[in-house]
């Protein structure tokens, strides 16, 4: 029975089709193949449900590290999904994530980390799309000369200073250096060109004398 | 005078030709490279070579596809050559089916050995200027 020939080779989609054919098709009700064929159905049906759900996390601004259920680090990693560490930056996209609950955590540099619970059921895409909260800059405590320095209208605690001029290293002699020495290499590379480099003599057809 | 002999070498080296070897292709034959020099003659689309010695009396010609800028390179091979001769190779630049210049010069072949000359290409009603070997021929580059 090509039927099962199909669902034993792992065929499922063409085992389920060609296994109902035949038991529709089949007149002998107490036919010894009919169980068999009834239990391939049923396991190759199983197959072809969707064992995995769609996970899709999109955030403002994107570049977002994702992590599923970062607290269970160990248990979706067993079962084939991302879960615990990083697991990409939004967009994001996972096609694998085991249906159930499941937390969703975002970190972004200068934002206030995030997480949510979704909860992913097989075949289904869930789409999140996260805004995420900036977080106040750092304050500088500031000093007396730089206050008076401070433009009006700038934010308090946010501190503008004059760049201190710094001693310019003597490099001087180390420039002339390398400066000598690439004038010398480009000399000898022009007077190795000009004496290997010249245009090939032509070469006219050879005369054979026979 | 260290300025003038600066100059002199710089010219010599740029004006430098690196020579071909048209034997190369003949390994095991006996083959003499003729190296074409301009004088009157700077281009030419054809050599007529005569070959002539004790016994020996050939012509042939190398036509190339385009005219060429001298100096040229061609081989002249002697496949048969069963003994070693003193021989006068004349050669006639061609340019667009007019003789442009004419020279010669004295070689030595030998079955199986490579040797070279050098032949200026002067006046083509005079045969040119004969060569007589690379001593007066100039530093080669």
């Amino acid at each position: 029975m090509l039927g099962l020939t199909d669902a034993h080779l792992g065929r499922c989609a063409d085992a389920v089709q060609e296994l109902e054919t035949f038991l529709k098709l089949l007149k002998a009700q107490d036919d010894p193949r009919i169980p068999e064929a009834i239990v391939a159905r049923d396991r190759c049906r199983a197959e072809l449900l969707p064992r995995f759900g769609t996970l899709v996390v999109e955030s403002t601004p994107t570049g977002a590290e994702v992590r599923l259920d970062p607290e269970a680090p160990l248990r979706d990693r067993a079962s084939g999904t991302k879960g615990g560490g990083p697991a990409g930056v939004t967009p994001f996209r996972d096609e694998k994530v085991t249906p159930g609950e499941h937390r969703v955590a975002l970190r972004q540099v200068g934002f206030a980390p995030l997480e949510r619970a979704v909860t992913v059921r097989a075949g289904e895409t869930v789409r999140l799309d996260l805004p995420l909260t900036p977080l106040p800059s750092p304050t500088v405590e500031t000093p007396p000369e730089a206050s008076q320095a401070q433009p009006e209208g700038k934010p308090p605690g946010l501190v503008l200073l004059p760049a201190a001029p710094a001693a310019a290293p003597r490099r001087t002699w180390l420039w002339a250096l390398i400066g000598v020495g690439a004038a010398g290499a480009v000399a000898a590379g022009i007077t190795l060109a000009i004496l290997f480099g010249g245009r090939a003599e032509p070469a006219l057809p050879a005369v054979v004398f026979p | 005078m260290t300025r003038a002999a600066a100059a002199g070498l710089l010219a010599l080296l740029l004006g430098c030709e690196r020579p071909a070897d048209p034997c190369a292709k003949y390994p095991g034959v006996a083959c003499l490279a003729v190296h074409v020099r301009p004088s009157v003659a700077t281009e030419v689309d054809r050599l007529i070579i005569a070959v002539a010695g004790p016994g020996i009396e050939l012509t042939g010609d190398s036509a190339g596809a385009k005219a060429v800028l001298l100096p040229a390179a061609v081989a002249l091979v002697f496949p048969r050559l069963d003994a070693a001769a003193e021989v006068t190779v004349r050669v006639t630049g061609v340019l667009g089916g007019r003789a442009v210049g004419a020279g010669e010069g004295a070689a030595s072949i030998a079955p199986a050995r490579h040797d070279r000359i050098e032949v200026t290409l002067g006046d083509p009603g005079d045969a040119g200027v004969p060569d007589a070997g690379a001593d007066l021929v100039g530093p080669t580059c």
